[in-house]
Parts: structure tokens; sequence; C-alpha cells
């Protein structure tokens, strides 16, 4: 007997990712990270439950809220990717942000440090 | 969802305390539940697909068909938003109408979560005594729109029947017949030991996750965020409206604060119906091509339709973004995670009266 508890919800999700809001928070979401839409969606998929996805875009809308004080969560997308997409734990974010506030720190290094964790 | 503790326990998708089916997993360590996830998917009706293509005249009826608890003010914010796009202006009377019978919807709504919740921890004597009273409203609205639900009452330009002054009266007297009711079930409430002990502390919801999450209306209110679009409204606030919020956040706070909305919402039916002046309930209009949108305050929070018409008069986008998504969201991953007992797993659910119909539009 196949059991329906641990089933495949990838087909559910991307229907998620399909909305309005959903699709333009993803692709928000790709610009800021410099990625193709269809990588976000894989990684946002992957990483996701199926309501953190319909959720997106509120959360995305908060998180856009908490960056615009913020200048270097802001740079690093911290809180777009730990606020509204749940992929970075506040810790990982706290880290990076202390990362980023060494002297003659790199920020691309970071973002694609940030990048390979998420991924 | 990887398994790491003792036992995934599935809640649902069918199951006796929802009204709709979703699937809630739970991992438990012992009797604690350390995090859950929802599924949904079970009946997604793809109703914003439907819509594009078809006249705005068809728009109305199947934006009622979203949910069949609140269908009074999916039928609202879509007539609004194309008077918008329009510039339609609707006559006092029939603004009054409108709030009169948002607010009888309200009034049901909120009778039916508290309903729901009770009957999750087991009070049903309570909870039949909610059902019981929201009869009253239901039949309010029976004899202002003609049916229970999905009505089409409100229409471009204003609202499809005048109330007469009979039914005004009637409606009034229920008021009255609600209110004196309300105050025995909220002291049962308020008082009930056990019912003090299945909701106090349980299920709170902190500043934090509610600020990140973006959740609505009275989950939101309950944790203290004056969330409301009925503070934009000028009608509403003639009417005497007031932001009511709370502080506790947990289960408790956001059913009394469902029971304290009832009692203002029957005051602005009250100050309506005494502010309604004999005058006409449409005016004419002609619809045009055009993006809007707009958000008016739905039972359960901020109900969003962002929608474009053509110079056809067809709907060429439309997305809705319903209150239940980011309530459930903030349910499942804020005010469900750690909890003490799986048995309050779905009172902590119901407590942020999620609405599946809504969420899969």
């Amino acid at each position: 007997m196949k059991l329906m508890y641990e089933r495949d919800l990838s087909p559910m999700k991307l229907t998620s990712l399909n909305g309005v809001r959903q699709n333009a928070a993803a692709i928000a979401l790709s610009k800021r990270l410099g990625i193709s839409r269809q990588r976000m969606r894989k990684i946002l998929i992957a990483k996701c439950d199926l309501i953190t996805l319909e959720n997106l875009g509120s959360r995305y809308d908060a998180a856009e809220i908490q960056a615009a004080s913020d200048e270097i969560g802001n740079a690093l997308s911290l809180h777009h990717l730990s606020t509204a997409a749940g992929l970075l734990s506040k810790e990982r974010a706290d880290h990076y942000r202390a990362l980023a506030q060494e002297k003659e720190a790199d920020l691309s290094d970071i973002r694609r440090a940030i990048l390979e964790e998420i991924s | 969802m990887k398994k790491v503790v003792d036992v995934s326990l599935p809640v649902g998708p069918i199951h006796p305390c929802f009204k709709e089916p979703c699937r809630i997993k739970c991992e438990t360590r012992g009797e604690r539940v350390v995090t859950t996830e929802v599924e949904l998917g079970y009946v997604k009706k793809g109703i914003e697909k439907i819509m594009i293509g078809r006249p705005w005249q068809e728009t109305i009826f199947l934006a009622e068909r979203v949910c069949g608890i609140c269908s009074v003010v999916h039928n609202t914010v879509i007539v609004e938003a194309l008077e918008k796009i329009s510039g339609i202006t609707v006559p006092r009377r029939a603004g009054l109408l409108r709030l009169i019978l948002n607010e009888l919807d309200r009034i049901q709504s909120h009778l039916l979560a508290n309903y729901s919740y009770c009957y999750t921890i087991e009070h049903e004597t309570l909870g039949m005594y909610l059902l019981n009273l929201r009869e009253t409203a239901m039949d309010s609205l029976e004899m202002m729109t003609g049916t229970r639900v999905m009505a089409a009452y409100v229409v471009p330009g204003g609202v499809r029947e005048d109330l007469s002054a009979d039914n005004a009266a009637k409606i009034l007297e229920a008021t009255y017949h609600i209110e004196a009711e309300l105050k025995r079930f909220v002291r049962m409430f308020e008082t009930g030991p056990m019912i003090g002990l299945r909701s106090k502390g349980i299920g709170v919801l902190s500043m934090e996750d509610a600020l990140a999450s973006g959740v609505v209306g009275p989950t939101a209110r309950a944790a203290g965020l004056s969330r409301d679009a009925r503070k934009e409204d000028p009608l509403y606030l003639e009417m005497g409206w007031h932001m009511i919020t709370r502080t506790e956040s947990d289960n408790y706070a956001r059913i009394m604060l469902r029971f304290d909305e009832l009692y203002q919402s029957l005051t602005l039916i009250r100050n309506g119906i005494a502010a309604l002046e004999p005058g006409k309930i449409r005016n004419g209009g002609e619809m045009k091509a055009g993006r809007i949108k707009h958000t008016i305050e739905a039972p359960r929070g901020d109900l969003t339709y962002d929608i474009e018409i053509d110079s056809a008069g067809q709907v060429v986008f439309v997305s809705i973004q319903t209150p239940s998504i980011p309530n459930i969201e903030v349910a499942t991953h804020a005010m469900m995670k750690n909890l003490a007992s799986a048995a309050d797993v779905t009172s902590t659910f119901i407590s942020a009266d999620p609405c599946i119909a809504c969420a899969e539009r």
C-alpha cells in the first residue's frame, strides 16, 4: 500500500508558486540573488513547505519593510531569505551579517556563500 | 517533512473538527508537538483562472463561490473594485445597506468560528448555543437578501433590493436578541475553568512572528496589531467603528476578541438602520477598462482583489488574496510550534479561524 503521508508535493508547490503574488515574490527573490526564476523555484520547492509558499507574497512584503531600515540586511537579502522564505535560519543570517560588518568584507563573496548554503 | 523525532502524527485531511479537508502533519516528542506542517490542495478550485476571459457580470457570481461562509464579502469587494475602476458612485442608502449586510455576515462568521473552537475543546454545549444563535443572524441575512448564502445582493452602483421598514425593525429586534444571548454565552466562556485550561497561554503568537508573517484580521488584532481595513472607510467611522485589540495573543484572546467584535457589529447595524433615510438604492453607470487593487475587511481579515478589465468588459487579470492564507501559515509555523499537548493542535489551528475554501480559491 502506498502511504499518502510522505507523498511528493512538488506539483502542488509549483501550483502555489504560479499564483500571482507568489510568482512576483519568487521573481523578486531570484533578482535579488542574481539567479534565474527557474532555479529560484527549484530551491523554494525543495526547501519550503506548501503553506510557506502560499504565503510567500505577504512574507516578502513584511521582509521588505524590515529590510528598509537595515542596510546590510537589505544588501545581502537576509530578511528576504530568513523572514520571507525561511531558507536561512536567524543564526545563519546573524553570522553573515557579522561577516559583512568586518573590515574590508567583500559582499559579493558573502552573497555567493549565502547562495551556496541555500541551494 | 524530515522525520527527526518520536512520532509523525497526521491530523486530517478528514477530521471531525475541520469543516473542510486539510492535513496537519505533526512531529512529536512524547506528548509535545515540536513542529507542524499544513498540507492543502484537496479542494483547489482555480477560480482566478476561471474568471479570466469572462465578462465582469459573471465574475461577480464566481467571486461569491470562493467561500460559502463569507460569500457576502467576496461579492462586496469585487463589486467595489469594479465601481472604483469605472468611477461609479453608490447612493448613501445603498452604502448603509452594504454595511448592515457585511456586519451581519461578520456576526454569523464569528459565531461559526467560535462554535468550531468550542467544539474542538469538547465544550459542545456552548458550541451548540453559539451555532443556534448564528441562525438568528442567518435569518436576518435571508430576510435582507432572499437567501442564506451567495445572494449576489451587492451590484455595481448599489444593492439589488431595498430593505423595508418592517424588515429593518425585525433585524433590529434580532440584534437585541443576539446581544442578550451573547452576554450569557460570553460569561460562560470567560468563567469556564476547563475552557481557561484549554485556552489560556496556549497557541501564543509572538509580535515578531505576527509582523513577519503578515497575519491579518482577528488573529492579528488579538496579538496587539492594529490591522483592520475598516479604519479607512468613512462610513464605518461615521457609524462609530473603533479598533478592538487584545494583547494576550493566545487561543483565549482570539476567541474573546471575536466576541468583542460581535458587540461592535451589533452596534454598527443599529446605527446603520437608524441612519437609513428614504432614497434610491442604485446609481447608473458604465463599466470602463482599468486595473485596481481593492481591499476590505472580511470577517477573517484583509481581503484583496487585484483585478483588470479590458474595454470589452472582460476580465484580463485577477488575483485574490484571502486572509486565511497568512493566518493558516502563522498558525502552522508559530502558534502550533512547541505545543505542550497534541490535543491542542486542532484547537489552536481552529482559533485562527482557518477557511480552507478561501485558501484554496
